[in-house]
């Protein structure tokens, strides 16, 4: 594939796909490490770019790329304390923020910092049927199968409701 | 809590990045991809013509200049056939990972699999380019000791490549070290508990 048709199908895909990345971005990362993760998935979607034969849909391959690089994504360690100290401060703008903008933004970010405390694996799955990927996509994408894949979700699903409603008591 | 609350508010219009916001991101990331794809090209380039401009200087003054005596100056020889051994062995090495996880997209699980592969050969790459490193060094000194010899190089000249070589070769070793112990195992056990979790 060359370059600049590689730079065209990125471009189309991004067009449409953009929004999902930025979600596992925001499931995967602390504030203060989002844009650095969504930096690394778009580069991961361009370089397999040439990978794409065609054989599913480009947003169950983007997804299959994506999650593989949010699962694998370390953040960079340095300065993690002062990284700790903006990401808290970044998530209580946010959340000061998302109040303004209505329950639903402030209810997302709640959402997320729940999300965010789930174990990879399984916050992968439950952003995956988020995004309204049936059972069995979502065992295609993971290696799992379907039944593992219920029972999985309905594990995470009871998690996260216990976590938001936690800090909705926090408020 | 109702789940489908978040449902909903998962697929509310706060939970998408702004045209503006979109824009942007997608200018940085063409930005950076220009880069990254001229430093990738370089740094390939760069590595594969290196070696075999060495080769062909050395067998160019053995067999064209004649200014080298393969019988007494054989150290250099040995240099390069351990540099090109190495470089073979990683070839082939990487070969092997790449025909045992030829689709890393098939699912997550199998990547996982085959960054488990990819970091345990990784690691073995170094260990082997320890020892790679250790005989080169051992040939070079032949080859200065050769060159004093054959009175090419003296005394003097040998001390100063020494520094600089020594110099050179033991921040690659503390690099390589930092890498191995500081990057790649801790990499190795964190992809080894994320494995973990498909089997739980």
């Amino acid at each position: 594939m060359m370059d600049r048709t590689r730079d065209q199908i990125f471009a189309e895909w991004m067009k449409a796909h953009l929004p999902v990345l930025h979600r596992i971005s925001r499931a995967f990362a602390d504030p203060a490490d989002q844009h650095d993760l969504l930096q690394e998935l778009m580069l991961a979607v361009w370089k397999a770019a040439p990978a794409f034969r065609g054989d599913s849909s480009s947003a169950t391959f983007i997804y299959r790329v994506a999650h593989n690089r949010a699962l694998t994504w370390r953040r960079r360690a340095a300065g993690w304390r002062i990284r700790a100290i903006d990401a808290e401060g970044e998530a209580a703008r946010r959340a000061m923020e998302a109040a303004d903008d209505g329950d639903e933004g402030a209810l997302l970010e709640r959402l997320y910092a729940a999300i965010r405390r789930l174990a990879a694996v399984e916050r992968s799955i439950v952003l995956l049927s988020l995004e309204g990927l049936s059972y069995r996509d979502i065992g295609a994408i993971h290696g799992l199968s379907e039944t593992n894949v219920g029972a999985r979700l309905s594990r995470a699903r009871t998690k996260i409701t216990s976590l938001v409603e936690e800090q909705n008591d926090g408020f | 809590m109702d789940f489908e609350l978040l449902e909903r508010a998962w697929r509310s219009n706060a939970n998408r990045p702004s045209d503006a916001a979109a824009a942007y991101l997608m200018e940085e990331m063409m930005q950076t991809l220009r880069k990254r794809r001229n430093d990738v090209r370089g740094i390939v380039v760069f590595a594969g013509l290196a070696l075999t401009v060495q080769t062909g200087l050395i067998f160019h003054a053995l067999l064209v200049q004649r200014v080298m005596d393969a019988g007494r100056e054989w150290g250099a020889l040995l240099m390069i056939a351990v540099a090109w051994a190495a470089l073979v062995w990683v070839g082939l090495h990487f070969r092997r990972h790449l025909l045992a996880f030829p689709d890393p997209y098939v699912s997550t699980a199998a990547t996982l699999r085959a960054l488990v592969d990819e970091n345990r050969a990784t690691m073995q790459r170094m260990r082997f380019m320890g020892v790679a490193g250790l005989l080169f060094v051992l040939a070079t000194a032949l080859s200065l000791g050769q060159l004093v010899a054959v009175d090419k190089m003296t005394p003097g000249n040998v001390r100063d490549f020494s520094i600089l070589f020594g110099g050179g070769f033991l921040a690659g070793a503390t690099y390589g070290l930092w890498r191995y112990f500081r990057v790649l195992k801790p990499e190795s056990m964190r992809l080894q508990r994320l494995l973990q979790e498909y089997r739980d």
